[in-house]
């Protein structure tokens, strides 16, 4: 077993489910509750660079996949997170990963999820006072015509 | 927005947004065919490696193989565009410092390079020429012609911009000791590319995720640890010569066969996930890419190199021992385009 496995199931037990692994890169599920314990967890142990963050709509709820990379092993880590629909919001995890501000300022603008203890979520690609959130799968807009 | 006190900055805040054509949202309602010439337009300077990302994510899903001619010629129409890439660089680098002449110069070089281009893809700028499962056609005899000319003649210009510009006082006193990023700061700001191979770390998606045929050619990876605008000048001149390299060590291994797999009616691509990356002229462009089974994916994100490198901007410490032109030098030695930042 690789060792971030190890220490995540170790103190993370019940909230955590590991998926398809190889050697290159692992997948690991975690809770939004423990979601922030995992990633201070992660930022310790050597994974010391961000990737990239993304959300999905998924109709039901949103899921959000982090990716990591640990620079000495040449090793990927996927972290899938899920939160309900009705009022999305998910930890910010800007004091562990500098760049990880514009990804979550990103998302905020495009699907509307809070991100708790965020320095400044604002909206980024849009205009200050756009009403709604485009890249929801039910934006509705007068504007667009479908032929 | 600059905050300046006098000639000193006290603090810069990057507005972006005014590029922003909702590509990711395009996306989700165009096959996965039409999806790539979308990709073209997310990095216009150097558009084979955003295809190229895209279509690794549909080949991976899929479990489709590539003929190994195929991925030869992927690598060299790459590296032609990442030399391309870096001759724009040059000049917008150069007539922000205030030399005017560099910008022709590399313009005329890259003419030779879009006018081969042109004869292989058919565009001069966004060629739609990636398809999962290889490539669109074959080069024909007049371009294999063209591309073995290009190498004898650039290695010449090469020379002149050493002797014009990297070798040049003035340049050398504007660049070095300039707007140092150190070690650990490239690494807490996740910093890809050329910034990152000029802070000191080796590190290159060509040759760490060993994607295609790179791992069958021999090249090195520049790097210089002082981390100054400099450095940085001095990586992309060493990237164009080895890309040259590739391009030579490619033309010699590629072998008769089949350019492209046979194609379905309509690609359907299985249920799945994943993150794929490939190295662009900028650094990492990676594709995230969500299908749930039909012919069109269900999300496809696009994590471009000058957006994550653009938030270096934000750091106060950096940022505070720049004078105003300085902040100019330094902006343009981060190379970042913004229809990357805002697709």
């Amino acid at each position: 077993m690789l060792q971030i496995e190890k220490i995540l199931t170790e103190k993370l037990s019940s909230d955590i489910q590991v998926g398809p692994k190889n050697k290159h890169e692992i997948m690991i599920y975690v809770s939004n509750e423990k979601f922030i314990n995992a990633i201070s967890e992660i930022s310790q142990n050597n994974f010391k660079i961000l990737l990239n963050i993304t959300a999905i709509d998924l109709k039901e709820n949103f899921k959000f996949v982090y990716n990591f990379l640990n620079l000495e092993e040449n090793f990927r880590l996927n972290l899938i997170s899920f939160s309900d629909y009705e009022n999305p919001k998910i930890d910010s995890i800007t004091k562990f990963y500098p760049n990880a501000n514009w990804f979550e300022r990103e998302i905020f603008d495009l699907f509307g999820i809070n991100f708790k203890n965020h320095p400044n979520l604002k909206r980024l690609l849009l205009l200050e006072d756009w009403q709604g959130h485009p890249l929801r799968k039910d934006y509705q807009d007068e504007s667009i015509i479908t032929l | 927005m600059v905050k300046l006190e006098g000639e000193q900055v006290l603090e810069v805040k990057p507005d972006i947004g005014f590029l922003h054509r909702g590509i990711e949202k395009i996306c989700e309602n165009r096959t996965f065919l039409q999806g790539i010439a979308f990709c073209d337009r997310v990095d216009y300077v150097a558009s084979m490696n955003s295809e190229w990302s895209f279509v690794l994510a549909v080949e991976k899903l899929a479990n489709l193989e590539v003929p190994r001619r195929a991925e030869f010629l992927r690598i060299i129409v790459a590296e032609l565009n990442r030399i391309a890439s870096h001759l724009i660089w040059l000049g917008a680098f150069n007539m922000d410092l205030g030399a005017v002449t560099p910008f022709l110069y590399g313009m005329r070089e890259r003419e030779e390079i879009i006018e081969i281009l042109e004869m292989i893809a058919g565009n001069r700028l966004l060629y739609n020429y990636f398809r999962p499962g290889g490539v669109k056609n074959d080069f024909s005899p007049e371009a294999f012609e063209r591309i073995k000319n290009f190498l004898k003649t650039f290695p010449q210009n090469l020379k002149e911009y050493k002797d014009l510009i990297t070798n040049n006082i003035i340049f050398q006193k504007r660049t070095k000791q300039i707007g140092i990023i150190t070690k650990e700061k490239a690494i807490k700001y996740g910093l890809s590319g050329p910034v990152l191979r000029g802070s000191g770390i080796q590190y290159d998606v060509r040759k760490n995720e060993n994607y295609s045929l790179y791992k069958e050619l021999e090249f090195e990876i520049p790097h210089f640890k002082e981390g100054d605008i400099f450095s940085r000048h001095l990586v992309r001149m060493r990237e164009m010569e080895e890309s040259l390299n590739i391009i030579r060590q490619a033309l010699d291994k590629t072998e008769e066969g089949s350019v492209l797999i046979k194609q379905p009616f309509i690609m359907k691509v299985p249920v799945g996930e994943g993150y794929f990356r490939t190295e662009s002229a900028r650094g990492e462009m990676g594709v995230y890419m969500n299908s749930d089974g039909t012919a069109k994916p269900y999300r496809v994100k696009f994590r471009t190199a000058s957006f994550v490198n653009l938030q270096i901007l934000e750091d106060n410490e950096i940022i505070k021992k720049l004078k105003l032109s300085d902040l100019i030098a330094f902006l343009g030695s981060l190379d970042f385009v913004m229809p990357e930042v805002d697709r």
